[in-house]
């Protein structure tokens, strides 16, 4: 499938996946990967299932299962094997026909609903009942119509007592329990038992090691590999194609016991089986974390990088195979957040407006872009609404539903200390300068997936909602800004003082600070540090960006009558470039871009006054001239 | 548009993936499985075509259809073939019997054989006149047409409906005429029926029940009538009868046989009931003994008339019955009490099947004072004794030359049917050629009805059991064959039978073509 044609910025995934799913995949060796897409609340983990389980809908010969392990997150493992059994059953796949699970269903049998006893003979006698239980029920109706058959025939009444008594003697019989359970007790007297015909007492061993809880996994262990050899038997014909499960949320406790089982069992033996899960926090996966490291964690000996959608390939997963057997049976994709591009794709496939307006306002992060669309409508978003009125639907949905959905999970007692945390620019300085509030939120943050690469970073839209509810309290804004631009002169890191102290809305020591950078950097180095500071958030005014830039222009106080030296000239321009691009940066305190003008003129200006680096500045002058307002 | 990339159906939809596998059109996965239906159609359709389980009711002699006619057949079917291949004329004549038949049935295996070569032998001798290879010049030629009627004739549905295509003007076979048809039984009745309603002209062998009749229907048997007169004919002679008066009555006596589908025993006994005088001096009561041999206990009913005739002690008794009957109710009267007197008995002919010398053990004993005559279809003793009663040409094909009956084939000609049969194909040929012309050399079924028509006393058809000539008079019924000669036959205890006398409804049959009047 050619790259982003119905899935942007996800497509490696689905070209993986339909290496996965044929067989025998081209340089296959046979085996398979459980793929297991990471991403935070938001990143299209279930987008990326669904679509995928819709490539298999309207397949021939693919049979596939889509669960969700959050829906009901009391389930046991045990449970939701049945569960994956069944939903594979229940179908009469088209090109491939039914599946069935013999082994699954004399497990299920012989442990569900029933506690044996602890003594043997009683024990097999109760399962034998057990059963032959689904059948015998079946003997009624049978006996009710040989005898209307045979009376019809005017068989002699002795005669149809004899044939209905031989039909409910051979539905009572062990042999026939034995007969009809032939092949999978003769798998789980193989398999487990000392002998073919030790299956039942391995059933009865079975039922026991189930209602034991230090024993459940075993039994849980034993299940799955029954469902795995009641597949393969489906795939002993020729066939073209895997099984396909979907796992999403696969993070809960019967998805990582699920897979966690399935990577043992395979690292004796190949299956049909193709997962692909998906979890939203860093899954519990036996092996996992000692061989792959996440984008913003530090390269370690012996840990490949998790890749991201685009470095995904069959090809590449035999490559980068690490660790013990068990750890290879993972290939691990971090669903980062889109690009423009891939969200411009997106939204063309969508046929949705204005994604510039909505990538610069959440990110890429792909729930958030769009919700932000639906909630503001094409309408909404195009000219008609007023900056105003523009800026209530994000703000307001920033603030309610963004939050509510990307935190529901957090525990609440690190919500306060993670709303303080946002206001700095990276997690370290946060750490150190406002402290962990007790807890271990870093781990936290790095369990759910909200960092990005850097230094590690709070992923830039959950900072962006965090410091709304920050900006709420204006006082502790003031506070929790202040506290950090101490700390970061406390330890020399410059910008990021001129960084929190913007953010504190004083413009004079930032000026100050930019106009003595000017003076000794190189133009690149400058516009590097003027930008990094000039991100400094800001808390929202409510007015329109050029009436906050004419304010913030005016509190610099009245010029001089005389003409000024190029100091004075350069520092009111400064001072004007630093309002306009510190209001510009809020994607919220500037919707429409109306400040990029202002901030070409600056910097013509600024290469006006500049001895060297004119030239660069007027490029970067021609940038935001140039810049397409949404 | 690549895959997948269709346009989503509204905003914020994504488009429906595109399939990894994309589903076959269900024709196209049905391909082979359409393919198998096409083929077995197709058997199916060739296979009801053929229908190799059908019976084979109508052949040219190439479908073997019983093991005593295979010899037979095989001459038909060489001589069928070599009148096709002459280039001239011809004509096909069907002979319609109960051939699949068994030795219980009262059509035996042996009567089939008998109607089959006495057909080939007119086949032969009017295909070549002069007894050798080559054809004569009558036209046309004939083709004969084996046709079975199943067991007891019962099967004659699907024969008449090929005989009635056969029969159609622009089929190939070119069938213009049936000859035999069987005893005279219901099924034979039905089956002169539909041939009858498919317009195809027939001429009965050795149907000899006064009733049975249908358009087209002609027959070169007497009737039971004509039997009943002829054998009265022949009783008048005696001295009994001459001397009998109203106190010393020659008194008779009938045995009837009730057997529903039986025409001829039935018409039998009303023959003899109608012709008997009844005139004071010969008496035949209203009282007469009943049986049916179709159903369970006839012996018995039969033995039991016994007492009944030793009480009456009849000079004569009718028995209107089937051979099988007859042997039973001659066995009996051989044990009679009162074999002090010397009875008649007197039947149609349908005794002709006793006379078998082959059979074990004799009909009747020693001192059972007995006399049996019946009347029989033909008899070749008819030849010696009776010059004039046949024609010579004909009589000279039953004999030792090549290519005659009695070199062809072993089988006696005692009982008469290949005889009868020889005599209704001939017959059937002489009305094929009667309706022939230059201009029309192959007539069709249709016309054979006036061929039959144009065979009257000045052009009889030279028949080996008599002159054959059909004549409207004294109330005879159409197609049946004017004072045909009724040889009177004495059975004799061993199974033997001679002919006493050659009688006829009249008492003196035809002696050849008569002048015009």
């Amino acid at each position: 499938m050619p790259e982003g044609a119905t899935l942007p910025g996800r497509s490696g995934i689905d070209a993986l996946f339909t290496d996965c799913i044929r067989r025998p995949a081209e340089g296959s060796t046979g085996d398979l990967p459980v793929i297991v897409l990471l991403g935070m609340r938001g990143s299209g983990k279930t987008w990326v299932l669904e679509y995928l389980k819709g490539r298999c809908e309207g397949s021939d010969a693919i049979p596939y299962v889509f669960a969700d392990c959050a829906a009901q997150p009391d389930n046991s493992v045990w449970q939701l094997s049945c569960e994956l059994a069944d939903a594979l059953h229940a179908e009469r796949w088209p090109g491939f026909g039914r599946l069935n699970f013999p082994r699954v269903t004399l497990a299920r049998l012989a442990v569900e609903h029933l506690k044996l006893d602890e003594n043997l003979a009683p024990a097999q006698e109760a399962l034998r009942k057990k059963l032959r239980a689904p059948f015998v029920q079946h003997v009624d109706p049978v006996v009710g119509l040989v005898t209307n058959l045979l009376s019809a025939l005017s068989i002699p009444q002795w005669m149809i007592s004899a044939v209905v008594w031989s039909i409910r003697f051979i539905a009572g019989s062990n042999r026939t329990v034995e007969r009809l359970y032939r092949r999978g007790l003769k798998w789980y007297g193989v398999k487990f038992g000392r002998s073919a015909n030790s299956g039942l007492s391995f059933l009865v061993e079975l039922n026991r090691r189930y209602h034991r809880d230090d024993q459940r996994k075993l039994a849980e262990s034993v299940l799955l590999e029954a469902f795995i050899d009641d597949l393969k038997d489906a795939f002993t014909r020729r066939r073209d194609f895997n099984c396909a499960i979907f796992l999403d949320n696969c993070d809960d406790s019967a998805g990582t016991g699920f897979l966690n089982l399935l990577a043992e069992l395979r690292s004796r033996d190949s299956d049909p089986l193709v997962v692909m899960a998906a979890s939203r926090t860093r899954p519990d996966l036996i092996g996992l974390d000692s061989s792959w490291s996440l984008p913003w964690e530090p390269d370690q000996p012996g840990k490949l990088r998790v890749p991201n959608p685009n470095k995904t390939s069959y090809t590449s997963r035999h490559d980068d195979r690490v660790g013990t057997s068990l750890a290879s049976s993972w290939y691990p994709v971090h669903l980062r957040d889109l690009t423009g591009d891939e969200l411009r794709q997106d939204y063309k496939l969508r046929r949705l407006y204005h994604p510039d307006f909505v990538y610069r306002f959440a990110a890429g992060h792909p729930w958030s872009a769009h919700r932000v669309h639906k909630l503001g409508a094409s309408g909404a978003l195009a000219n008609t609404l007023s900056e105003t009125e523009l800026l209530n639907i994000p703000a307001k949905f920033a603030r309610q539903e963004a939050a509510e959905y990307l935190l529901a999970d957090l525990p609440t007692t690190f919500r306060p200390t993670l709303v303080q945390w946002s206001a700095a620019r990276d997690i370290g300085v946060a750490a150190a300068a406002l402290g962990d509030g007790g807890g271990d939120l870093q781990s936290e943050l790095e369990k759910r997936l909200w960092l990005v690469p850097g230094d590690p970073r709070l992923h830039p839209w959950l900072r962006r909602i965090l410091l709304r509810e920050l900006a709420e309290d204006a006082e502790r804004w003031s506070q929790v800004h202040r506290r950090l631009c101490d700390y970061a002169a406390q330890q020399g890191r410059l910008i990021d003082a001129a960084y929190h102290e913007l953010a504190c809305g004083e413009l004079p020591p930032v000026v100050d600070h930019l106009v003595k950078q000017l003076g000794w950097m190189d133009a690149d180095s400058w516009i590097q540090e003027f930008d990094a500071v000039t991100d400094a958030p800001s808390r929202a005014s409510g007015e329109t960006p050029v009436k906050r830039h004419e304010r913030l222009v005016f509190e610099r106080g009245p010029l001089d009558d005389g003409p000024l030296d190029q100091n004075a000239r350069v520092r009111n321009i400064l001072w004007s470039l630093v309002a306009a691009r510190w209001i510009w940066s809020d994607q919220l305190g500037d919707p429409k871009v109306s400040l990029k003008d202002t901030i070409a003129d600056g910097y013509a200006r600024l290469a006006d006054e500049s001895r060297a680096g004119s030239a660069r500045y007027r490029r970067e002058a021609r940038v935001y001239r140039e810049m397409r307002p949404w | 548009m690549t895959e997948g990339q269709a346009v989503s159906p509204e905003p914020d939809k994504l488009p429906q993936p595109g399939p990894i596998n994309p589903r076959r059109p269900w024709y196209r996965k049905l391909g082979w499985q359409i393919i198998i239906v096409m083929v077995v159609t197709i058997l199916t359709a060739a296979v009801l075509s053929w229908s190799p389980w059908s019976t084979v009711r109508v052949t040219d002699g190439s479908d073997p259809l019983a093991d005593n006619l295979r010899e037979v057949q095989g001459l038909i079917l060489d001589e069928n073939k070599r009148v096709i291949s002459s280039g001239r004329p011809w004509v096909s004549i069907a002979v319609m019997l109960p051939i699949r038949t068994t030795d219980e049935a009262r059509n035996k295996p042996e009567d089939a054989l008998r109607h089959i070569q006495g057909a080939y032998l007119a086949q032969y001798w009017s295909n070549h006149p002069n007894g050798d290879d080559k054809f004569g010049d009558n036209a046309p030629l004939i083709r004969i047409l084996i046709a079975d009627t199943g067991y007891e004739g019962l099967e004659w549905r699907d024969t008449v409906a090929q005989l009635g295509e056969m029969a159609k003007p622009d089929n190939n076979e070119r069938l213009v005429a049936v000859a035999g048809l069987g005893l005279s039984t219901d099924a034979t009745q039905q089956a002169v029926n539909a041939l009858a309603n498919k317009g195809i002209s027939m001429v009965g062998s050795v149907i000899t029940a006064t009733g049975l009749a249908a358009t087209g229907l002609f027959r070169v048997a007497p009737t039971n009538s004509d039997e009943a007169a002829a054998m009265v004919n022949y009783l008048e002679d005696t001295q009994e009868w001459k001397s009998a008066s109203a106190t010393t009555p020659y008194e008779a006596y009938l045995v009837q046989d009730r057997a529903g589908d039986d025409t001829y025993v039935q018409d039998l006994g009303n023959q003899y009931r109608r012709i008997f005088p009844n005139d004071g001096a010969h008496i035949l009561p209203q009282a007469q003994g009943d049986y049916n041999s179709q159903k369970e206990g006839a012996g018995n009913a039969i033995a039991a008339q016994i007492a009944t005739i030793c009480s009456f002690r009849p000079r004569v008794v009718f028995f209107a019955g089937r051979s099988d009957g007859l042997r039973t109710f001659l066995r009996a009267l051989s044990a009679r009490y009162c074999s002090d007197t010397r009875i008649t008995v007197v039947t149609g002919d349908g005794a002709n099947n006793l006379n078998d010398p082959t059979e074990t053990g004799p009909l009747w004993v020693d001192g059972a004072n007995l006399d049996v005559f019946y009347t029989a279809l033909a008899s070749p003793e008819t030849w010696q004794n009776h010059s004039t009663a046949v024609s010579r040409d004909t009589v000279h094909r039953f004999g030792q030359c090549t290519d005659c009956f009695s070199v062809l084939f072993s089988e006696p000609l005692d009982e008469g049917d290949a005889i009868m049969s020889h005599d209704a194909v001939l017959t059937a040929i002489t009305a094929a050629r009667n309706v022939a012309s230059q201009q029309n050399p192959q007539p069709t079924a249709d016309a054979i009805i006036n061929g039959l028509y144009q065979i009257n006393a000045t052009n009889p058809v030279p028949g080996a059991s008599g002159w054959l000539y059909f004549q409207r008079e004294g109330g005879i019924p159409d197609g049946v064959p004017y004072n045909k000669a009724v040889p009177i036959m004495q059975l004799h205890s061993n199974g033997t039978a001679s002919q006493e006398d050659l009688s006829s409804r009249s008492g003196t049959p035809p002696a050849g073509p008569e002048p015009p009047r």
